[in-house]
């Protein structure tokens, strides 16, 4: 089936899309004709990094000169009216997992968001989701031509891959394009608190309700520095507005994928677990012997995380090889 | 709290002796129930003691306070399972009283430390009853009903029939709706567990269905709505803490006051109490309250009120809402001849409405202070005012 | 001045959370987990949109009518009466006696079809929830009107009449537009955003007020939609080995020297 995968270069975890999505195709569609990707960019970017980002051989650079979903929305229902791909993918962050849905209606075709795996089954495609807040694991099926699919987040892409070479290069300059919808040009705020980090780093700190401040917050934070960690909260802590929004962890936000991750004061439901779940190693620590993480960590240390913390930074601190 | 020192004793935390052929358990104060209960699981036994408070609570504490727990209506509340204990007087003097199964050597004077609440003494040790724990002939029962008086009726019919089931309780729409929406349809909530050897569950259960039976208001409900309700009764720190930042953030408060008082007075005393907090006092959003603790002789009745805090400073909060609410009950309960605090303590906000409560029997209690602490040191304006 | 009419749509879902570990059994020929004896609650994301439309309504410099629409069955009545409590003009339940899990293309055909009878400028609702999670309802409501829609909004307030300031987050920061009705908000995660509570004084007084039932099938999809043919539980659960110590200090160490020494050497 022919496949092409969207990609949004103006935002900042290009790099992320770009990884997820080429381990998506490896693993789901390896022996598939080779794709597309078209993949969005600024001026404000570098062509030669993002060419070699695409995780298919043939490649449409397409230029913007604004960041809205539905300005790429209209743009790529426009590209893609004579298009013949079976399959649409793309990335499972807030642009892609709408762009996914939405572009499906304007071409007539079906939609899921958030798919880890599929399997083509003559006419019809399953699709393998996590449902019921990350406690289920669902085989949907479509039927209805084109598939556009945004990829669940937190894929394991530490296996190498082949890096993909662009053999079919093509340009389009899409800065004069008017979207056509009511909606004006929003503007946009860059997010400089760690949200991009924490998808990518190797050793995390998340913080849960247990830690009941926004001072307790504050200084795990510190913490979490001092440690080389990158640190993380659970819902409840951002909707109190103790930490940003985008370094939420769980399923409405940052999926990672850390060597290692230490949860403090988290009590681990499905739909916050999905957001560690793919961490090599997780240690909890928390008051409660009966909380659900205790259940899914692999090591648990039953106490008060405050003493624990305070010391177990010093102890890394200590440590000669400081990562 | 000026020139004062507070005294922790949640580092005295170690088991002594579990003995499970005299059925006794030995912990200093500050061992928590938590941890006590589990390694008692562990080996087939239980405390029977599950206050909501028990991932927090601690042995000195439970005994200090008078506690009760979630199944005392089949094992009693601390005061039927404490057996001896060690505790320190204002003078420095220990006094220890040795564990044996009764004895009638003058007046029982465990009665004098069990709910002093650290007025006239602090708690050192002590040594509770356990019993086999067998939890696999647990039988849960639910049903709705449209009446509180019904549901009094019959709690005290199965009391009174020689029953213990170690949950028996009974909540009015409004408790029950904010607990059982998926299921109370705006009724009433009657809930009995029947617990401990199997034929003594089963026939508990069984009698608990013919007496409900001669009720034909009532309506049996699918015990896995039961099932899941038991499962999740006990809050962790996460819950706790995400109770905290609602009501930060809707400026709703609940809090809960119980009292106790005989058959023929409960529905009264509930009846009166719900009328005049719902017209007297402004911004309620939610006034009930349920019954969870029964005796041959009555039953608790524990209040539940919530209110949004509207135009009010926080120090204002106590006058506008929380005391009036408080001196209703009380007044209600004087009235009627219940007690005004049936399990959670005097503290501070009960002490003074003491001296009406026990009446003329007020002089056995300050004698008993002016006896261990003359000069006032212990936990001043609790229980006696400061 | 016209009244501004904003629909804001729900869901009741259950408290998945209160499912013991052992509770998750599937059956098999239905593909349904049973969830019917857990407490049920309004999904969290559109509890932030009933909230986000109460303040909006609160600030907006003109007249502005709620009506709060679900589809679903009875157990979500008593949250309909709730609302009226909170002074929502309307409280509309659609009643399709289908599986609702996996239908977002029905359902919001059928609140477009809702809209079309009852004209509406603003529709506010969560971005998935907790069940489906099919993350595709007021996105396809917004596709079907035809109307433009702002994905992940964390704030919806009053410009100036008929001009609306939304604040959506995006992937690396945060889109602020300046939009004219109509148009779909699908929230997603907002700080401080609890619904509020009614007094019963509030409650007294609509107690007479009847929630609008609507039965009517489930649009058909049409080919669009997706079929469930396979659910199974996750099993999460790892070693979870406990740390033993005397003190805090002591399991800290015990943890670090133990399980975190090599593994923090080797990142």
């Amino acid at each position: 089936m022919k496949y092409t995968v969207v990609l949004n270069g103006c935002s900042r975890n290009i790099y992320s899309q770009a990884e997820e999505t080429a381990s998506f195709v490896a693993e789901n569609l390896g022996s598939a004709p080779p794709g597309r990707c078209i993949l969005f960019y600024s001026d404000a970017q570098n062509k030669e990094e993002l060419i070699a980002l695409s995780p298919a051989e043939s490649l449409l650079l397409v230029k913007v000169k604004q960041r809205d979903p539905e300005y790429y929305l209209s743009l790529l229902t426009g590209l893609l009216q004579n298009d013949t791909s079976g399959l649409y993918l793309f990335p499972g962050d807030l642009c892609g997992s709408e762009l996914a849905i939405r572009l499906a209606h304007r071409l007539g075709g079906s939609s899921l968001a958030a798919v880890e795996k599929i399997e083509e089954d003559g006419e019809e495609l399953h699709c393998y989701k996590t449902v019921y807040s990350g406690y289920l694991r669902a085989r949907l099926s479509l039927r209805q031509k084109p598939y556009c699919l945004s990829i669940a987040r937190g894929r394991d892409t530490r296996r190498r891959r082949k890096a993909v070479k662009v053999l079919k290069f093509e340009e389009l300059d899409a800065t004069g394009f008017e979207k056509g919808s009511p909606l004006g040009e929003p503007e946009y705020e860059e997010e400089a608190n760690g949200g991009l980090e924490l998808e990518e780093a190797p050793f995390i700190l998340v913080a849960g309700q247990g830690v009941n401040s926004r001072e307790k917050i504050t200084r795990l934070k510190e913490i979490a520095a001092e440690m080389g960690a990158t640190f993380g909260v659970s819902r409840p802590v951002a909707m109190s507005a103790w930490a940003p929004l985008h370094i939420l962890i769980g399923v409405s936000g940052v999926i990672a994928r850390p060597q290692l991750c230490i949860a403090v004061g988290v009590s681990g439901a499905a739909a916050f677990f999905a957001g560690i779940e793919k961490s090599k190693y997780i240690v909890a620590v928390n008051i409660d012997e009966l909380a659900p993480l205790v259940q899914s960590a692999d090591v648990v240390v039953i106490d008060d995380y405050e003493a624990v913390l305070e010391e177990l930074c010093r102890l890394i601190k200590e440590q000669p090889s400081l990562p | 709290m000026a020139n004062s020192i507070v005294v922790d004793g949640s580092r005295m935390n170690k088991i002594i002796k579990l003995d499970t052929y005299n059925m006794q358990a030995t912990c200093q104060c500050g061992t928590p129930l938590q941890v006590l209960e589990d390694q008692l699981r562990a080996l087939g036994y239980t405390t029977g003691h599950s206050p909501q408070s028990k991932p927090l609570a601690q042995l000195g504490g439970l005994v200090a306070t008078r506690s009760i727990g979630q199944f005392s209506t089949l094992y009693g509340g601390i005061e039927e399972m404490v057996v001896g204990l060690e505790a320190v007087f204002p003078n420095g003097h220990i006094a220890r009283i040795k564990n044996v199964p009764r004895r009638a050597a003058g007046p029982d004077i465990r009665h004098v430390v069990i709910g002093n609440e650290g007025a006239l003494c602090f708690i050192t040790e002590v040594t509770v009853k356990i019993y086999k724990f067998m939890p696999e002939n647990n039988i849960l029962l639910g049903y709705t009903l449209d009446r509180m008086k019904t549901g009094f009726e019959i709690l005290r019919q199965v009391m009174v029939n020689g029953y213990r089931p170690s949950v028996a309780r009974l909540y009015d729409p409004e408790d029950a709706d904010y607990h059982f929406s998926h299921f109370s349809e705006g009724r009433c909530v009657l809930i009995f567990m029947a617990e401990g050897p199997k034929a003594i569950a089963e026939a508990t259960a069984a009698a608990i269905k013919e007496i409900v039976a001669r009720h034909p208001e009532c309506q049996e409900v699918d015990s896995r709505y039961i099932q899941v309700w038991f499962d999740n009764l006990n809050w962790d720190a996460s819950d706790v803490a995400e109770e905290r930042a609602e009501i930060l953030e809707t400026k709703n408060i609940g809090n809960t006051t119980e009292i106790s008082a005989d058959w023929e007075k409960i529905n009264v005393i509930y009846e009166a109490c719900v009328e005049r907090i719902r017209r007297e006092v402004p911004d309620m959003t939610l006034v009930g309250g349920h019954s969870s603790h029964s005796y041959i002789n009555g039953t608790n009745l524990y209040f539940v009120h919530y209110y949004n805090v509207v135009d009010c400073k926080p120090e204002e909060e106590l006058t506008k809402y929380h005391l009036p609410i408080k001196t209703i009950i009380v007044e209600e309960t004087l009235k009627a001849g219940g007690a005004i605090c049936h399990h959670h303590g005097v503290g501070k906000y009960r002490t003074p409405w003491i001296d009406q409560e026990h009446g003329s029997a007020y002089y056995i209690l300050e004698t008993l202070k002016r006896a261990f602490d003359p000069r006032g040191i212990m936990n001043k304006g609790t229980i006696f005012k400061g | 001045m016209i009244a501004m009419n904003i629909l804001v749509c729900f869901k009741v879902t259950p408290d998945l959370d209160q499912l013991p570990p052992d509770g998750w059994e599937v059956d098999r020929a239905a593909l349904t987990v049973e969830t019917g004896f857990v407490k049920a609650m309004i999904n969290p994301y559109d509890e932030s949109a009933l909230e986000l439309a109460l303040r909006f309504a609160e600030d907006a410099p003109g007249p502005v009518k709620l009506t709060a629409l679900t589809v679903g069955d009875r157990s979500a009545d008593r949250y309909l009466k709730m609302l009226y409590a909170l002074k929502f003009d309307r409280a509309v339940r659609l009643e399709t006696g289908a599986d609702l899990r996996f239908t977002p293309e029905g359902i919001a055909a059928a609140i477009a079809a809702f809209v079309s009878r009852n004209p509406h400028q603003l529709i506010i609702m969560g971005r998935q929830s907790g069940v489906g999670d099919n993350a595709a309802t007021p996105l396809l409501a917004a596709e079907k009107l035809g109307w433009p829609c702002i994905a992940h909004v964390t704030e919806i307030r009053s410009l100036q009449e008929d001009l609306l300031k939304v604040r959506a987050q995006a992937d690396d920061g945060f889109l602020s537009y300046a939009a004219r009705p109509p148009l779909v908000a699908a929230v997603g995660n907002v700080p401080h955003a609890y619904l509020r509570v009614p007094t019963l004084k509030e409650r007294l007084g609509v107690r007479e007020k009847k929630v609008e039932i609507v039965a009517a099938a489930l649009p058909a999809e049409e080919g669009a939609g997706c079929t469930l043919t396979g659910l199974d539980v996750i099993d999460r659960r790892r070693a979870g080995l406990k740390i033993e110590g005397a003190t805090p200090r002591e399991k800290a160490r015990a943890l670090y020297e133990l399980y975190l020494k090599e593994r923090l050497a080797k990142l």
